[in-house]
């Protein structure tokens, strides 16, 4: 007789169905024998796609996958991690991302990781898929890279142990985004160690945008804003305690120098650090240098943006974020 | 125009890569031949560079497009060959087919963009096997392939291999209609063209 399932796979999938059935196939790859984990998948598909994408999956017809489906626009990342992980059945809770692919051994190499720090959260390593490495070559793109153990402890590759999760009420379902970070940031607040397995990777989907589209996609992030209010001591991470990261902390100065180089010019200088890390953005090489150099004003478009959303969201929030 | 079941009908088989040497190509001649033997025309419509338009090969007459160099695109991540794509539309166009049967998703493209213009049906049948290092290695790559398998109006696989790789990376159960088969490919045309001949008489 089979034991018990060892590790439950927790996915939230919105508008990617072909991304999670490639999700899937990657699972259905994992080197960790079939009656120590399963799958639960929480999305807004209609029914037919739900049918075509995950019942004729092979990981279906084993028995080891399971959907549930919410009403289309009514989720949430954390609503739908949510109810995966309270609906899944073993003692380890493993999220990814429906735009990733895990390696073969990520899920023995993760439960490995457990074993030898039993009640630790778990982060795996994420890059960006070199399958997909070709598209790092447009100027707008959504990746990821963290090497663990990062500061936000981003769901796309994290274990929990389901009694912490039960503990810490799982995700703040308040939270637009950065429900992860808000997350381990209380797993932190409790005592629990956050700990590292390098050796569980995951694979995560370069996408190409268009300038409208990354800004459209970045929209959100203004509920960063949220997060940091909630969590102050996350601005020790943050650059002087106020800039996201130092793509915004030297898109503002250099915003400050060009408007206050109009009434004195040697403020203009203030513009320089932009200039120069953003003809660096793409190596050192003189191409591309130039590609950067061609790239800049959208660069900086997009970064302006940004830097304008979390201006928006401080006022919301009221608190300072940029 | 009447779709009487008797009447010829006029293929267009988009293919960029035709007459690269490559495996692809033995899919496109079998069908054209197949179909020609059935007393079809069908006509390869490329953009690969080799030969000159108008010439036929095996006796299938082949329409060359003209694209500019896609050195640029390709630095820029772009899936290429992608800037045939107009001189495509515009032979499809010119040729006055009944349909197209496209061979990759660039070629979908094309010929979905005729379809929005003559109202005549596509097929996408990819002649190379969906693989997950090739569905979304390149910027484009993706959206044309969902492209391909969500607007045209039937998708097929030419072989098993294509068939397999449908259902796995694209969650598309395709029939498999093999190249060398003109009934099967007929049948699936008339069964295409009914409605638009519907839509021509109304």
């Amino acid at each position: 007789m089979p034991g018990p399932v060892a590790v439950s796979v927790v996915v939230a999938s919105h508008a990617r169905p072909l991304r999670l059935r490639w999700l899937l196939n990657a699972l259905e790859e994992q080197t960790l024998p079939r009656e120590s984990w399963n799958v639960v998948v929480v999305h807004d598909y209609d029914p037919a796609t739900a049918k075509r994408v995950l019942e004729r999956h092979g990981l279906w017809d084993a028995g080891i996958l399971r959907h549930v489906g919410i009403a289309p626009g009514t989720g949430s990342p954390a609503r739908q991690r949510n109810l995966g992980w309270r609906s899944a059945e073993a003692e380890l809770v493993a999220f990814t991302d429906d735009d990733c692919r895990p390696e073969p051994d990520w899920l023995e190499r993760l439960l490995a990781a457990a074993r030898r720090a039993p009640g630790d959260v778990l982060q795996g390593a994420t890059r960006p898929d070199p399958l997909e490495a070709g598209v790092l070559a447009a100027p707008h793109v959504r990746t990821m890279l963290i090497e663990p153990v990062g500061p936000f402890a981003q769901t796309c590759n994290i274990l929990y142990p389901r009694g912490l999760l039960e503990r810490l009420g799982g995700f703040d379902e308040r939270a637009v985004t950065g429900e992860d970070v808000d997350l381990s940031l209380r797993a932190r607040a409790v005592g629990t160690r956050i700990s590292p397995a390098p050796q569980a990777i995951v694979n995560h989907a370069v996408e190409s945008h268009t300038l409208p589209g990354i800004l459209r996609q970045n929209l959100k992030w203004h509920h960063l804003a949220y997060l940091v209010k909630r969590h102050p001591e996350l601005r020790q991470e943050l650059p002087l305690r106020v800039f996201w990261d130092r793509d915004h902390l030297w898109t503002t100065v250099a915003l400050a120098g060009i408007l206050g180089g109009r009434r004195y010019r040697p403020l203009l200088a203030l513009a320089v650090p932009y200039a120069v890390r953003s003809s660096r953005r793409r190596g050192p090489a003189r191409r591309e240098r130039a590609v950067a150099l061609v790239e800049t004003p959208g660069q900086a478009i997009r970064q302006l943006a940004e830097v304008a959303g979390l201006a928006y969201g401080s006022a919301r929030y009221r608190t300072l974020v940029l | 125009m009447t779709e009487g079941h008797d009447r010829p009908l006029r293929v267009a088989l988009v293919h960029h890569a035709f007459g690269s040497g490559a495996e692809p190509d033995r899919l496109v001649r079998d069908l054209a031949g197949a179909l020609r033997a059935a007393g079809h025309h069908p006509t390869v419509v490329t953009k690969h560079r080799v030969g000159s338009s108008g010439v036929t090969e095996g006796r299938v007459p082949v329409v060359r497009c003209r694209g500019l160099p896609e050195a640029p695109l390709l630095r820029r991540g772009f899936a290429v060959p992608l800037t045939h794509l107009p001189t495509t539309v515009a032979a499809l166009v010119k040729g006055g087919y009944d349909l197209a049967q496209a061979f990759s998703p660039t070629d979908a493209a094309a010929a979905i963009a005729w379809r929005e213009i003559v109202g005549r049906p596509v097929i996408f049948a990819p002649a190379e096997p969906p693989r997950r290092d090739r569905v979304a290695d390149r910027r484009l790559r993706l959206r044309l392939l969902e492209r391909a398998v969500g607007d045209s109006d039937a998708a097929i696989a030419p072989t098993e291999e294509c068939r397999a790789g449908l259902l796995r990376w694209l969650a598309v159960e395709a029939p498999l209609l093999e190249p060398a088969d003109a009934d099967a490919h007929e049948r699936l045309y008339r069964e295409l063209l009914r409605p638009a001949a519907a839509r021509g008489q109304s």
